[in-house]
């Protein structure tokens, strides 16, 4: 068995299954015919005593399966990230605790995987379904990180050893896979698939994905740099703020205005502290990012060869 | 091994020029005889130049080549570093590798070394690009001399030879390569600037756009801060703290003499700016205390600093370095 040819497939488990066999045969049976040999692994996030006793039954039965368990539930990408730390294959496979994707469509997905470093599924509806329409996460993440992927919440996705190495995903981070991937320099690709059924559109976006958004946006576009984004902040705020300060300060001294009629004097000197203290604020960010950036390096080097 | 001189290269996607750039980099040091080292590092190129450059000889007269192959594309600044992390010369020699810097620059490069400077920068003097790439790349510039006092006129430049001991002590993320001579000049090294050959750039790809500058000035304050706080980690915040303390000082005895003079008429504008900077003031220093924290949990992260301005004093002038 070369490891070039083991596949891992990671299943994070969210909620309670009462029976997660015909999925398991699903996606083996879907797997098995790609022709390369299989490393399953389960990862139930939490305490969900019908999924472990279900995935317990499979391996009695001698299904080769790994089964790892979190004592209490860390959302999917830390499960992911468990499951990851656990794989062996120069592959991984991400697949979903429902079906959701074809599972004989999972073919075109490793297929893709031979020439990119992450590959990811959009669901397509089945023939009939009314064509997706473009959601507001997809377009909230590609107006901000000025990409375009249509379906970032797709849980198929085949990624390579080296990505799931060097990217710790927690969170709802998985869902921003595609985009830290890039940052890193890997490529990405999206490859159309046919989705098991109409999916229920989460139409809303909720706050704590909202909130993994902004953290998002700001990990991956300042983490080497966070002066960046606090300085450019920093400096927009002191600055308006000067401004208008100054302009208060020559209406008082040259045309006699009184100073303390005007609420505008109120706003002026709190942006010039606010810039200040942003200011400080990512300067201490910097500090911290240059105090702890040459433990983990920036390159990885395959060779020397002398 | 022991390599007078390493030459670092980054390739990336340079199949045809990987051979021509050794020839022309043989050519140039191999009159000096000294033991010199070729370091090519390919930054996960997707043609065939490190089959290239395994085709090369290893070790041709006084001349080794050593090679560094990257997983994937990490882009030029890691490429850099990964190239000075595993070059083993005493004096390092980076260089583009795509034949824009001219090679027989480089025994001058190895001579201002030796007349005892610690880092040499080169300078593209003819640089024939359009007005648009080269201001911005002038106003970049001269904010970094600004702020370092050392007027490098291109730290754009690629061809730079360094002491190994001081470039090895600077770490090098992000795009911290265009700020090497700024931060080694904080640090107390010697700078020389020298007239370069510059070849045309086949592919227009400008390093500074208009709205670089304002990063360029972003990270240059960024860099300035940790130089300051390498040396004394609680001084910038302290002094800052200092001076607002002194303006709520002020404007609180204008508001106290306000109450005295006009009691009909509060100085509500100098109590309100009493108050808003003496929170200020509280605030900045507590941010050098948690500056503070942060320096005594990573002191040794420091160290490089320190490193890099001491010097190994002898009886002979030109025998500063250790």
């Amino acid at each position: 068995m070369t490891k070039e040819s083991l596949l891992s497939i990671v299943v994070p488990i969210k909620r309670d299954h009462p029976d997660l066999a015909p999925l398991h045969a699903a996606y083996r049976q879907a797997l098995e015919a790609q022709g390369r040999s299989l490393q399953f692994i389960y990862v139930v996030d939490g305490p969900l005593e019908a999924s472990l006793a279900s995935l317990r039954t499979l391996k009695r039965q001698g299904e080769p399966i790994e089964i790892l368990y979190h004592a209490h539930s860390f959302g999917e990408a830390t499960a992911l990230t468990t499951g990851f730390r656990h794989a062996r294959g120069e592959r991984i496979m991400t697949l979903s605790e429902e079906l959701t994707v074809k599972p004989a469509e999972l073919g075109k997905l490793l297929a893709a995987s031979a020439n990119h470093d992450v590959v990811i599924a959009r669901r397509m509806p089945s023939e009939g379904g009314a064509p997706a329409k473009p959601r507001k996460f997809e377009y909230a993440a590609n107006l901000l990180f000025g990409r375009r992927f249509s379906d970032l919440r797709a849980s198929a996705r085949v990624i390579s050893q080296a990505v799931a190495e060097e990217i710790t995903l927690y969170g709802h981070q998985h869902y921003f896979l595609p985009l830290i991937a890039e940052t890193h320099g890997f490529t990405v690709k999206e490859v159309e698939v046919n989705a098991e059924r109409r999916q229920r559109a989460r139409g809303h976006l909720d706050l704590s994905l909202v909130l993994d958004l902004i953290t998002a946006f700001f990990l991956i576009r300042f983490i080497k740099r966070p002066f960046r984004f606090f300085g450019g902040f920093g400096f927009l705020v002191l600055t308006v703020g000067s401004l208008i300060t100054a302009y208060l300060v020559v209406d008082r001294l040259v045309f006699g205005a009184a100073l303390v009629d005007r609420p505008a004097l109120i706003l002026s000197s709190l942006m010039i502290v606010l810039g200040i203290q942003i200011i400080s604020v990512g300067l201490i960010g910097e500090i911290i990012t240059f105090s702890f950036t040459k433990d983990h390096k920036d390159y990885k080097v395959e060779r020397i060869v002398d | 091994m022991n390599f007078d001189l390493s030459i670092i290269v980054p390739l990336f996607n340079e199949e045809e020029n990987v051979s021509p750039m050794y020839d022309a980099i043989r050519q140039a040091v191999v009159k000096l005889n000294r033991p010199v080292e070729i370091v090519f590092v390919d930054d996960g190129s997707r043609d065939q130049t490190f089959a290239a450059a395994e085709a090369l000889p290893r070790q041709q007269g006084s001349i080794h080549l050593r090679l560094v192959k990257f997983r994937r594309n990490y882009g030029q600044t890691a490429a850099m570093a990964a190239g000075i992390e595993h070059a083993r010369g005493r004096i390092l020699i980076t260089m583009d590798g795509d034949l824009q810097n001219d090679p027989t620059d480089i025994p001058l490069f190895l001579k201002k070394i030796e007349e005892g400077y610690d880092l040499v920068v080169g300078w593209r003097h003819d640089r024939q690009d359009h007005w648009s790439r080269v201001l911005p790349s002038k106003i970049a510039n001269w904010l970094i001399g600004k702020a370092t006092g050392v007027p490098i006129k291109d730290n754009g430049c690629s061809l730079k030879a360094y002491r190994a001991e001081l470039i090895k002590a600077i770490p090098l993320y992000s795009e911290m390569h265009r700020f090497i001579p700024a931060m080694s000049s904080l640090a107390g090294a010697r700078i020389a600037e020298i007239k370069v050959r510059h070849h045309p750039r086949k592919f227009g790809r400008s390093k500074y756009g208009f709205s670089r500058i304002y990063k360029v000035f972003l990270d240059l304050l960024a860099i300035s801060t940790i130089l300051s706080f390498s040396r004394r980690p609680i001084l910038g915040f302290a002094t800052l703290a200092i001076a607002v303390s002194a303006i709520t000082f002020c404007s609180l005895v204008s508001a106290v003499a306000y109450a005295f003079v006009a009691p009909d008429n509060p100085g509500i504008v100098f109590s309100g700016l009493t108050v808003l900077s003496g929170s200020l003031a509280i605030f900045l220093l507590f941010l050098g205390f948690l500056s503070q924290l942060i320096y005594s949990t990573m002191i040794r992260r420091f160290d490089p600093f320190r490193r890099l301005a001491t010097r190994f004093v002898t009886s002979h002038p030109e025998e500063h370095l250790a």
